[in-house]
């Protein structure tokens, strides 16, 4: 297929698929019964201020015609005002989005590299193997906020190694230009604020990564085995290619493609992830944000929040489709 | 393969070395209150920064639009009202703040201030009378949930820069102590206001500002991370110890207590720590734990309405087979005790408007083996751990007496929808915790019993209970307001609607050597923070 058809198709996919989610989530927040109105101004707020902000708020509208005007707003880039903060979700989300970005980026980073190299340890025939595969089902059983608690009584609460919260404990660190603490540091000449930074990301990075990092591992293996039972690999080594070589320009070439497909499902999966491990380590990201709003019924948040993630999805599932069909070139036919 | 496999396996030790080595890094930066424990209690026992957490950003710290519990250690902190209620004191009592004195006409309608002189603003204006009429005003141009305590306002007259005049259109015994409430009308700067106006009355600037005379004032606020406040340099009462009081946000509790172990925060006062680490600090000798009275009442609702619970002696009956002495020491031990009134402890003198069933749950098991549907639904808050164990203890405390409980877990969202919109959907139970906005029959009745009321989820309605909470609102007398009220109680109470359970204090926990814990009742998270101080 032509590689621009190819790219329209995804990016309408991706439309309708952002747009089911938008109408999904607005029907179910309209059948759970709640009243965001009086969330807003609070618990004890009598019944006649609840109606009157109700109104001001378009509450009171039929359901279709506040699904539209949603829907207007969005073209124009306007997702409304968070019933909780009383702010643009836009201003809120670009407040707390590139925290969550930058502790998804290392999170991804460190999940691809132990991911590697857990599925190509695993997939040879030497002493260690068997205990990494116990560590990686192991790794995979483990809840998220069991890691992220035994982390942080063991390095913050025992050791007393890593910072348990927040970003950086360094006052008024440096706040632009791109919102990654680490790159903003460099680029403000600060490096102990990016030395801390680093020192904050290590565990939420570490406990979200581990999951992901065992499913890649885990498929790469399997992958692997199968790759380095084929002919040309048994061609490769009669040749008199090295194990190195044979493993690394040819195998794992050829096995890359379902990992690199886990890699974008465990992306998907990450941000899901994300919202307890920020609840856990007080990362004011979107998933914390999300993890507010969502009690007291703030739908122009929650919204805000899962269009971000959705569209997040879909651009790393298109980005991973099209990684595959430069990692192995069959997927082209 | 071995080999390189072998150099694999290297290399990913590696890269958790390097991992290690800026984490071991991190201990000397990190870790560096907690090596030598002596070091750093002496180290912040002298600070003059206070670390304090909260476990969910707040509503913005503005007076006329916070309604909520955690921030009030912000509003409380940086603005002031004319009047406030005695600290360190459970008795019902109204002392000056900024105002000095003040006086009610005989017809109830007229109160005049005599104000504080020497005070300033935050933004340097002096304290005038201007600022009682500006403040009054705003609050009701903002028209959010508190706007309420100042419906009845016909005017205020400033007759003089140190007098205010203040007329109701109507007599309302409760205005005094909407006055004195933390959730009441603070006194914001006018020149502040005016110069921050914006089209929404200041609302964007109070997010981030503050216009008070409280002994701190808002320094930053870091949306969802951090607010900073600090002290305020004229302020005119005593200066309080600390220079800088930081509130971070951290929404789990394991953390919180982890970083007050370790010295990261100076004090834990939002009264969400769970009964075992209350245990664990209370046992610990480097700590102390506190117990504040509040006005907080964890409270079961029942559902006239509909299911087994409509007939009033089956409601009766269930109020008489709850075991609430066993319930409130197993959840609360030792940070609450038994409710004997249908109001918060010390809104009426004790032995009026009295709700304490003898514990017999004998009448409500003869009732139940008669019926044919035994199924109960029991409801709480989603997000509220306390909630959960109440509910759950009940439930088996009920199904002694042969119900079918079901406990069902509900978002707040979803049970501010219930006031007002009855129907079968609706649970036969819900538990949950509330408290007044004052120390005013009024405050509490009025939203939690009366049709009109915002937290009258399972929409129960006493005509007669409300009735005589309205008289009781109009009264000018004492002897009157106090009988109507009582009575009011008693009605409400007899209904079988709301059947309290205990009267709940605030847990603060602190290291050894933090003192001038004082608090103001009324509402929770009152502890103030000008007075705390090193021993």
């Amino acid at each position: 297929m032509n590689p621009l058809t190819f790219a329209a198709r995804r990016l309408g996919a991706a439309l309708i698929i952002l747009l089911i989610l938008i109408a999904t989530m607005f029907t179910l927040s309209h059948l759970s019964n709640t009243d965001p109105a009086h969330a807003y101004l609070g618990a004890g707020a009598s019944k006649a201020a609840v109606a009157a902000e109700r109104v001001k708020l378009g509450l009171n509208l039929p359901i279709t015609t506040q699904f539209l005007h949603y829907v207007g707003n969005l073209l124009h880039g306007n997702l409304g005002v968070s019933y909780r903060t009383r702010n643009p979700v836009t201003q809120d989300l670009a407040e707390y989005l590139p925290a969550t970005m930058e502790l998804a980026f290392y999170a991804i980073i460190l999940a691809l590299l132990l991911g590697l190299a857990l599925g190509i340890a695993t997939a040879a025939r030497w002493r260690g193997a068997r205990i990494l595969k116990f560590v990686m089902v192991s790794g995979a059983s483990a809840p998220l906020f069991l890691l992220a608690l035994l982390g942080i009584l063991l390095f913050y609460g025992h050791l007393g190694w890593l910072p348990a919260t927040g970003r950086t404990s360094i006052p008024n660190p440096p706040t632009g230009p791109t919102g990654f603490l680490t790159i903003d540091a460099i680029l403000a000449g600060r490096f102990n604020v990016l030395l801390n930074a680093l020192q904050h990301l290590i565990m939420p990075a570490t406990v979200l990564a581990i999951g992901p990092a065992v499913s890649i591992g885990r498929v790469l293996r399997g992958s692997l085995v199968t790759v380095l039972r084929e002919d040309y690999v048994r061609t490769a080594r009669s040749k008199g290619l090295r194990d190195r070589a044979v493993l690394l320009r040819h195998a794992l070439r050829n096995a890359l493609g379902p990992a690199l497909s886990m890699t974008g499902l465990q992306a998907g999966l990450l941000l899901a992830g994300d919202v307890v491990v920020e609840q856990i380590f007080a990362w004011p990201g979107i998933g914390y944000y999300a993890a507010q709003s969502i009690p007291v019924g703030d739908f122009p948040a929650i919204s805000g929040v899962t269009l971000v993630l959705g569209l997040f999805y879909v651009l790393i599932n298109a980005l991973v489709d099209i990684l595959q069909r430069v990692a192995d070139p069959r997927v082209r036919a | 393969m071995k080999r390189h496999i072998t150099r694999i396996v290297a290399m990913t030790a590696a890269l958790f070395a390097s991992a290690a080595t800026l984490a071991a890094c991190a201990g000397a930066t990190t870790g560096t209150t907690s090596q030598s424990g002596s070091s750093t209690s002496s180290a912040a026992a002298s600070s003059h920064v206070l670390n304090a957490a909260f476990t969910a950003d707040t509503q913005p710290p503005d007076p006329d639009v916070f309604y909520a519990g955690q921030g009030l250690a912000i509003t409380t902190s940086v603005y002031q009202g004319l009047v406030q209620y005695a600290p360190n004191t459970s008795l019902h009592k109204i002392v000056p703040d900024l105002a000095t004195s003040w006086s009610v006409s005989p017809n109830g309608l007229t109160y005049t201030f005599q104000l504080r002189s020497g005070v300033l603003f935050h933004d340097g204006a002096p304290f005038t009378s201007a600022a009682v009429a500006a403040s009054f005003n705003r609050r009701l141009a903002v028209n959010q949930a508190p706007a309420y305590m100042l419906a009845d306002l016909a005017s205020v007259a400033t007759p003089s820069p140190q007098v205010a005049v203040v007329t109701l259109k109507k007599p309302n015994s409760a205005f005094l102590d909407y006055l004195a409430s933390a959730y009441g009308p603070k006194m914001e700067s006018p020149t502040a206001l005016q110069a921050h106006a914006g089209s929404d009355h200041d609302q964007t600037w109070l997010k981030t500002h503050d216009a008070g005379t409280g002994p701190y004032f808002i320094a930053s606020v870091v949306p969802g991370q951090k607010y900073v406040l600090k002290a305020f340099p004229g302020y005119w009462g005593p200066k309080p110890y600390y220079t800088t009081v930081n509130i971070s946000i951290m929404p789990n509790m394991s953390t919180q207590q982890l970083e007050l172990e370790r010295g990261q925060l100076s004090i834990i006062m939002n009264d969400y720590l769970p009964g075992p680490a209350i245990q664990a600090f209370r046992s610990n000798p480097a700590f102390t734990v506190t117990e504040v009275p509040t006005l907080e009442m964890p409270m079961i609702w029942v559902n006239e309405r509909s299911g087994i619970f409509a007939s009033q002696t089956l409601r009766t009956d269930l109020a008489k087979a709850i075991n609430r002495s066993s319930l409130v020491q197993s959840v609360f031990p030792g940070r609450a005790t038994v409710s004997t009134q249908i109001y918060p402890n010390g809104v009426l003198p004790s032995g009026t408007a009295t709700f304490d069933p003898t514990y017999n749950p004998r009448s409500l098991t003869t009732a139940v083996a008669k019926m044919s549907n035994k199924a109960v639904q029991l409801a709480y808050q989603a997000d509220d751990p306390t909630s959960k164990l109440m509910a759950n203890l009940l439930q088996a405390q009920l199904a002694t007496t042969g119900l079918q409980v079901t406990v069902v877990a509900v978002p707040q969202a979803t049970i501010y929808n219930w006031p007002g919109n009855p129907g079968p959907s609706l649970p036969n139970l819900l538990i949950e915790t509330n408290w007044p906005d004052a120390y005013n029959p009024d405050t509490w009745a009025r939203i939690v019993m009366t049709p009109t009321g915002g937290l009258n989820y399972l929409n129960c309605n006493v005509p007669a209970g409300t009735a005589l909470l309205n008289a009781g609102q109009t009264a000018t007398t004492t002897n009157q307001v106090a009988a109507d009220y009582e009575k009011a109680g008693a009605a409400f109470a007899r209904s079988g609607c709301w059947l309290p359970l205990a009267n709940k204090e605030g847990t603060v926990v602190t290291p050894r050597w933090m003192g001038g814990i004082s608090y103001q009742k009324a509402v929770p998270h009152t502890v103030i923070i000008a007075d705390l101080h090193p021993r």
